[in-house]
């Protein structure tokens, strides 16, 4: 490969690791909570929806990321009413929550954008940051990129330091780890899971609405394809941390750059295998490489 | 027997607790209570399970609230309505059950604990607030490990400094030296002398008469729910003390240790271990060549700190962990290589250390519990079907043999009392008629009565001739129980002490190390 067609590889994988990101990142800081989203994937489709929906009403893609946001909140919160409110096991509550979504963005696309050709949405442009874009190969894939891959990235130290350095990070794990403790020490526990699974909802809201809006352009039936389960393992693989979390999706993002031109490269083998590939590395690297660490103790668990 | 008390407790009432009531379906748990909690005080609140310490003290601390009565503060009445208000009011608690999150470092388990007090301080100040009451207390805490990596005293110590940071009034500890060694549990007396001193009203919950007595400048006594009398421990003595916990089953206490055991000591050990090693997952090694052999009739007890190696060598001989060197014998049969199975058709009975965990299926009735081992064997099975009738008849009698309090052999074993469910563990064991019978802190967390039962049961055992292993960590309970004492300190025997001439400070020293060398 010579060196433009590497740095073209990285601008792909980077601009595929933002929506990815945005739902991992937000899916980090639920679990530390102790609420697993299984319905990550379904959170990001609505947002994937609802963020082209109002683009189009409202000729704005700005806007269009605030209806993103308001979809995957909607969806979480019905998650928390049948999770932290009704107890409901969090496993199935999130399995039916991504059929219903599928469901539901479906027949939206058909009855509010009809065809899937007829609902494009202008794309956000890119931001060149001068100078550093110009660095050697890995400069265009860094600082040439829309705005939001820009915040998808930001957002990892962020989370990190809300993690581990503020008061709220610390009574989050805490609930996640030990709810009945933290309690005892005065923390809302149903309060904190709240406020934890409605900001993964409008993260994942929001890579869904990266996905379409900063991306594609459009809304296609389930347009996210299982990027909200890779999005998940990533939060495992990463061991529930922001940096962990980014390496997993950084090693996913790449591999799948790497089919998808490979497709375009036209290889001798069939789209099927290539388009398997970034799972295939994906599990292999992180299941052979990755360091375990344990998940919070109460994840999953209803209090 | 030296006092760590402060002293005179002086002044008017800090707290108190006017005619506090709390009912719940079918228990009235608290029944009209007073207390009151004097400034520079040690106050034991003094019981058996289940007479309604931790009920009020969770009133007190604003956990639960009452159905009547009041609480007033330095004379104006309070309502307490949760952890939050009550830190306000300058209450704190620590508790049994530790409230820190292990994965997090001691630092920022206390940035929480103030957080949750609303009190928050920046990160930064932390360390140093750490320091500063580790030094005034002699704590001895580090303010950057994960609480996770500490030792059970250095966990309690976490929890003492976390309710000390927010500058209470009153300090409340529910069974501070439940889970500690002789010398940590007196390093902890000596702390709580110190706070007492420094002007704080410490309500200590026990149900250990020596600790009340050594510590407590008055003692509060609950039965069943009631005050039955609060009085000055100066003026007190153990045999007192005892009477008012217990009632009229204060008779209970046996007459210390039976006529020795007629000691044959030409016949060969029912149990022998020989020179047992078992490597340590990262650390030291958990056991390091220990022998020593265990006749028919006669109970031989090991002493040590948690984590001596005790519950290990229990484990080892139980079949519960694989040694990697050495031998077990019993009846003079290698174990080697045997399942826990065969072990128990061998004769070994073994009651695990973590009866909720290792001992009992809480969600499965007491019936079903009782006729675990007996499954294979066909007592409780008939061509793989359990036989229902069977188990029943089996779980009535043994539940009126062991006088398991329990409203039926149906009912879950999860909502069983502590000492019922080792009650359960023991009937289980036992109803095989053991030869060896191995036990790992068979008392820990028991009440009077209920302990006294369990000690009973055993003595009966060894006059049958079975060979019993006792390990744990109460040194009076070994010295009223066993023939001889084995003290155990990092994973070797450091010494052997015939009970009829052993005191228990003379054990502690071996146990801390102090003569090891």
């Amino acid at each position: 490969m010579t060196s433009s067609s590497i740095s073209l590889l990285l601008v792909a994988a980077i601009s595929l690791a933002a929506p990815l990101l945005y739902a991992a990142l937000g899916e980090t800081i639920s679990e530390n909570a102790g609420v697993i989203n299984i319905q990550l994937e379904g959170m990001m489709l609505v947002g994937a929806f609802t963020g082209v929906y109002g683009a189009h009403v409202f000729h704005s893609t700005w806007l269009g990321f605030l209806c993103a946001v308001a979809g995957g909140v909607a969806l979480a919160a019905v998650h928390g009413v049948a999770c932290l409110v009704f107890r409901a096991n969090q496993i199935v509550s999130g399995v039916v929550l991504n059929i219903l979504a599928l469901g539901a963005t479906s027949y939206g696309l058909v009855v509010l954008l009809g065809s899937s050709a007829g609902n494009s949405v202008p794309t956000l442009a890119r931001v060149r940051i001068p100078l550093l874009s110009s660095i050697p190969v890995i400069g265009p894939a860094l600082f040439d990129q829309n705005v939001m891959v820009y915040v998808a990235f930001l957002l990892v130290p962020v989370v990190w330091w809300v993690l581990r350095r503020t008061g709220f990070g610390l009574a989050l794990q805490a609930v996640g780890e030990r709810p009945q403790a933290a309690s005892s020490l005065g923390v809302a526990v149903a309060r904190m899971r709240w406020l934890a699974l409605l900001i993964c909802g409008a993260l994942a809201g929001l890579g869904g609405g990266q996905l379409t809006l900063a991306g594609l352009g459009a809304f296609t039936q389930n347009v996210t394809a299982g990027r909200g389960f890779i999005a998940l393992a990533a939060v495992v693989f990463g061991g529930w941390r922001p940096w962990g979390v980014l390496g997993a999706i950084l090693l996913f993002s790449t591999a799948d750059a790497f089919q998808i031109r490979a497709q375009a490269f036209g290889a001798h083998i069939p789209y099927q295998f290539l388009a398997m590939l970034p799972y295939l590395v994906t599990i292999l690297a992180l299941a052979v490489l990755v360091r375990r660490r344990r998940a919070p103790s109460a994840l999953g668990v209803n209090v | 027997m030296s006092r760590v008390g402060s002293g005179r407790p002086h002044g008017p009432a800090l707290i108190a607790l006017e005619g506090v009531t709390k009912a719940y379906p079918g228990v009235l748990a608290c029944d009209s209570v007073d207390l009151d909690l004097r400034a520079g005080e040690v106050h034991a609140l003094l019981g058996e399970n289940g007479a309604g310490k931790s009920t009020l003290v969770g009133l007190l601390f604003g956990l639960q609230q009452p159905d009547s009565g009041r609480i007033r503060v330095e004379g104006a009445e309070v309502r307490v309505r949760g952890p939050r208000d009550a830190a306000a009011l300058g209450i704190g608690f620590v508790q049994q059950h530790f409230s820190s999150i292990p994965t997090l470092t001691v630092g920022e388990n206390l940035a929480l604990a103030l957080q949750g007090a609303g009190r928050p301080i920046p990160r930064r100040t932390v360390p140093a607030r750490i320091q500063e009451l580790s030094a005034r207390y002699g704590l001895g805490v580090e303010p950057h490990r994960p609480v996770g990596q500490l030792s059970v005293s250095g966990q309690q110590r976490v929890e003492l400094l976390k309710a000390l940071a927010v500058e209470p009034r009153v300090l409340i500890l529910d069974e501070p030296s439940s889970l500690l060694g002789p010398q940590e549990a007196e390093e902890l007396l000596e702390i709580l002398g110190r706070m007492a001193g420094d002007g704080l009203a410490i309500l200590l919950i026990s149900h250990k008469l020596e600790e009340v007595l050594r510590v407590s400048d008055r003692v509060t006594v609950l039965r069943r729910g009631r005050k039955v009398a609060t009085v000055e421990t100066a003026s007190t003595s153990e045999h007192e003390l005892g009477r008012l916990m217990v009632g009229d089953l204060a008779t209970v206490q046996e007459a210390g240790r039976p006529a020795a055991a007629a000691s044959p000591s030409d016949a060969p050990p029912r149990l022998s271990i020989e020179d047992l090693t078992v490597a340590g997952d990262r650390k030291a090694d958990v056991l390091r060549g220990v022998s020593l052999s265990v006749s028919a009739g006669e109970i031989v007890g090991l002493a040590g700190l948690e984590g001596s190696g005790q519950v290990e060598l229990i484990e080892v001989v139980a079949g519960v962990r694989t040694a990697t060197s050495g031998r077990v014998l019993s009846g003079g049969v290698p174990m080697a290589g045997r399942s826990i199975r065969e072990r128990q058709q061998a004769g070994i009975a073994h009651i695990p250390a973590d009866r909720r965990n290792d001992g009992l299926v809480g969600g499965l009735s007491v019936s079903e519990n009782l006729s675990l081992t007996e499954l294979g064997g066909g007592k409780c099975t008939h061509f793989g079907l359990l036989r229902k009738r069977e188990m029943t008849r089996r779980a009535q009698e043994l539940i009126a043999r062991y006088d398991i309090r329990v409203g039926g052999p149906a009912a879950l074993v999860s909502t069983l009392s502590g000492g019922n469910q080792q009650k359960v563990v023991l009937a289980r064991e036992l109803s095989r008629d053991p030869e060896v019978i191995l036990c790992a802190y068979p008392t820990w967390g028991l009440d009077f009565a209920a302990t006294s039962a369990v000690h009973a049961e055993l003595r009966r055992r060894r006059a049958e001739g079975a060979a019993v292993l006792v390990a744990s960590v109460d040194l009076d309970e070994l010295l009223a129980i066993c023939d001889r004492i084995l003290v155990m300190q990092g994973g070797r025997i450091v010494g052997e002490v015939s009970s009829s001439n052993a005191t228990a400070e003379g054990i502690g020293r071996l146990m801390g190390g102090v003569e090891a060398a």
